[in-house]
């Protein structure tokens, strides 16, 4: 009997490692070649132009050209870019592992980047495609390139960070530091995407011709309303900008948000963090002060009046200023309270502008409004009836700002 | 025998494994996907049901102290109507237990062995549970009690972890796809409750019949409270809409999941205890299995049985073509098995038997009151 159960045991543990054994063999780490960027174009032959970043497992490894449709070219010395032209995703990996030596893996896959010309005709398709991969992680970043995608990966080289690849393992955007853009992952896009609640956006990046003592150079002014990702070709050394965000309606790319609009999103949309933002001096007119707000929240509210929404967002700031010169004297009582009214309107202003961009102008609630909006509605039919994503573009808003500047920094009050 | 009688939490953790094996593949899906938005109203309703439908349940079970279902069945129509209850039980679970197991196996290759054989994978699974039965019974509700206080553990850290990107507003509209689609025909899911078969079989493990009835309160109100946190972390996280269409889905909610930057990719973790689960489910359906076929057919040696029943459930696994026809075989073949023999078959002998049991007793009573009527 015991000789028996031995023999059962020994053949079950024979069968587990058969079996493990075969499939683990393929996907050993040397036979894989790891994708860290993949960028979307609208192809010369195809309908599809795909561009893998790979990563190289050895910096001495040298780019050699590809056959057929493809062609290598590296950003850096740590990865490789291979250009694939094909009909579908899909395809476009089987292409690749056809002349590649090692089969592509897109489990470290950070970026999803999608030209501007291909996300105006939509980019629908694709992204329930990539849902679908079990490689790609929902945590995928997806941004739209205002240049082409392929060209964004080649010079997909921030500032401070030699290694293009590094930098998209470890920080995807400069959101958490400026508000000025939103980490976008795939999972987001995609719940947007297949949601009745909004619309998807993505993050707006493009490759900036920069060099270290003219930032913001490609902008018209130094208003920070007007900064958004612009493609210069100029400078000596190119760089990432990720800044902003690209506004869809369902698929397709149908506009974009400047660094304050995104900050005044952010804040309606509950996901801001910290930013610095210039408002028009209350004390003299020629002058700004420079505000740190590090908290915002935005109490939301929608309800259907004679069938068209009315949405209320009444946000809350807190803030410290940033601004000291000789002579000021900001943190008196009746200095604080000029500044928090001047915060007031000139945020008030902002989200007002904000919002009826994105209703009236482009009618794509990247917000989801609709989110608060359902509780309107008893059943699933009425929702769908209603046909909110629609309706949006006849809503009325009205926003109001409450703000308190709890404190100054080092200097309280200066006299010259 | 008796050290195969079961305490309180061993028996309570049997019921509650059959409803865990079911979250953890497509049941919170298919609940999204009849309800929508009144989900979490609809898991709410079908469990209070389901406790009332116990609440009688134990009542109809008080007669027939330490005798299961295929007891009843023999006091309602002899041996005949036992062998028919048998053969019901066995086909159903036999049935349930492979297009499960296939289901997991399926997820198992799809993510991690993409080249292996399927069947293969399940080999493996009921190889292991044949092994275990042969080591005995104690040992697989010993497990089982681990593994399903582990599991229980994971589905908590999964609706925990989510919780920061969940949007509450996705309980509305309220009353999901209208009053009828969550309150009449939303009363079928009462079929998510399937583990209620254990508690027509396990009153002869007790080991106090008079906690019959806790053991299956309990498992109830486990089962409904996992089943509400899964639906939940399912309906806040993604649109209800896409989640009818996707297949996997609370293994697409612990993707979506990360604990910082340095805990990512915790899925594999989930992954690996849910292998132990449905090795412990396995383990349990051909150990009830062995046990009722057993006592049915008078046979003393239990290898055979379990050999035999190892094998239809790898037969099962052999049949659906497609991820389509397992989906089918689980989503709507299952749902009605379950209402048919849980809900239906099983109860209407027990209440035959507790008619006929009173019907006897009113009888004897009756003959009792004559006989001492005559005798005055």
């Amino acid at each position: 009997m015991k000789a028996r159960n031995f023999l059962i045991l020994i053949l079950g543990l024979l069968i587990v490692g058969f079996s493990i054994s075969n499939s683990s063999a393929i996907n050993t780490i040397d036979e894989l070649a790891y994708v860290v960027a993949i960028g979307f174009d609208v192809g010369e032959s195809s309908d599809l132009k795909i561009s893998f970043q790979i990563n190289m497992p050895s910096s001495s490894s040298s780019s050699s050209s590809g056959e057929g449709s493809s062609d290598n070219s590296s950003s850096d010395d740590t990865s490789v870019i291979n250009t694939v032209e094909c009909n579908s995703f899909d395809v476009g990996v089987s292409l690749l592992n056809s002349y590649l030596s090692k089969k592509v893996n897109m489990s470290h896959c950070k970026y999803l980047i999608f030209s501007e010309e291909l996300a105006s005709s939509g980019i629908g398709d694709y992204i329930y495609s990539l849902k679908n991969n079990i490689e790609i992680r929902p945590s995928c970043n997806v941004l739209i390139s205002k240049c082409s995608a392929n060209y964004f990966l080649q010079n997909s080289k921030p500032v401070l960070n030699e290694v293009a690849t590094k930098y998209f393992g470890l920080e995807t955007s400069s959101e958490k530091n400026t508000s000025y853009t939103e980490a976008v992952t795939l999972k987001d896009f995609f719940c947007d995407l297949s949601d009745t609640f909004g619309n998807p956006y993505a993050i707006l990046g493009s490759i900036n011709g920069i060099s270290s003592n003219n930032v913001g150079n490609n902008n018209q002014s130094l208003d920070d309303q007007s900064y958004v990702a612009k493609e210069i070709d100029e400078g000596s050394q190119k760089n990432i900008e990720n800044l902003g965000l690209a506004i869809f309606k369902e698929d397709k790319l149908i506009g974009e948000l400047s660094g304050l609009e995104t900050i005044m999103h952010l804040l309606i949309c509950n996901n801001f963090q910290n930013a610095t933002v210039n408002i028009p001096s209350p004390f003299s007119d020629s002058d700004y002060i420079s505000l740190y707000i590090y908290s915002g929240k935005s109490k939301n509210s929608v309800k259907i009046v004679n069938g068209t929404p009315y949405i209320q967002c009444n946000v809350s700031l807190k803030m410290r200023l940033l601004t000291s010169s000789q002579s000021s004297n900001y943190m008196t009582e009746e200095n604080k309270r000029l500044i928090e009214e001047y915060t007031n309107s000139y945020f008030a202003a902002h989200i007002n502008e904000y919002l009826y961009k994105t209703s009236k102008e482009l009618n794509s609630d990247v917000c989801s409004f609709g989110q608060y909006a359902i509780s309107n509605f008893l059943t699933w039919d009425d929702w769908t009836d209603y046909n909110w994503l629609d309706k949006y573009q006849e809503s009325f808003f009205s926003p109001s700002v409450n703000s308190r500047l709890t404190s100054s920094y080092l200097l309280m009050e200066t006299n010259s | 025998m008796n050290n195969e009688k079961l305490n309180t939490i061993e028996a309570t953790f049997l019921v509650v494994i059959v409803t865990l094996t079911h979250i953890i593949l497509n049941l919170p899906n298919t609940i999204l996907k009849q309800s929508g938005s009144a989900s979490i109203i609809n898991v709410v309703y079908v469990s209070i049901l389901t406790l009332i439908f116990f609440l009688i349940l134990n009542k109809l079970f008080n007669p027939f102290s330490g005798k299961d279902i295929v007891d009843v069945s023999e006091y309602v129509g002899g041996k005949p109507l036992k062998i028919i209850t048998n053969i019901i039980y066995s086909v159903y679970l036999i049935f349930v237990a492979g297009v499960l197991i296939l289901n997991f196996s399926e997820l198992l290759r799809l993510i991690y062995f993409q080249n292996a054989w399927t069947p293969l994978l399940v080999l493996i699974f009921i190889t292991a549970a044949v092994i275990v039965n042969k080591i005995g019974f104690k040992n697989i509700v010993k497990a089982n009690t681990l593994i399903v206080f582990v599991v229980l553990i994971t589905v908590v850290v999964i609706f925990a972890a989510s919780l920061d990107k969940v949007e509450f507003q996705r309980v509305f509209p309220i009353l999901g796809y209208g009053v009828n689609e969550t309150f009449i025909i939303g009363a079928l899911n009462v079929f998510s409750f399937g583990g209620l078969i254990f508690l027509y079989l396990i009153r002869p493990n007790l080991k106090e019949q008079k906690k019959y009835k806790k053991v299956g309160i309990i498992s109830i109100i486990l089962s409904a409270l996992y089943l509400l946190l899964s639906v939940s972390s399912l309906l806040f996280l993604f649109p209800f809409l896409t989640t009818g269409t996707e297949t996997l889905s609370v293994y697409m909610s612990t993707r979506a999941i990360e604990f910082g930057k340095f805990f990512e990719r915790t899925d594999a973790l989930f992954i690996l205890v849910w292998i132990f689960t449905f090795l412990s489910y396995l383990s349990v359906i051909i150990s009830y299995l062995t046990k009722i076929n057993k006592k049915t057919f008078d046979v003393k040696n239990s290898s055979p049985i379990i050999y035999i029943i190892a094998l239809l459930i790898l037969a099962v696994t052999l049949i659906p073509k497609d991820n389509a026809q397992i989906m089918f075989l689980e989503t709507v073949v299952y749902k009605y098995a379950a209402l048919i023999i849980v809900f239906l078959y099983s109860f209407a002998i027990l209440l035959i038997g507790y008619l006929k049991k009173t019907g006897v007793k009113l009888k004897q009573t009756r003959n009792n009151k004559k006989l001492m009527l005559n005798v005055k």
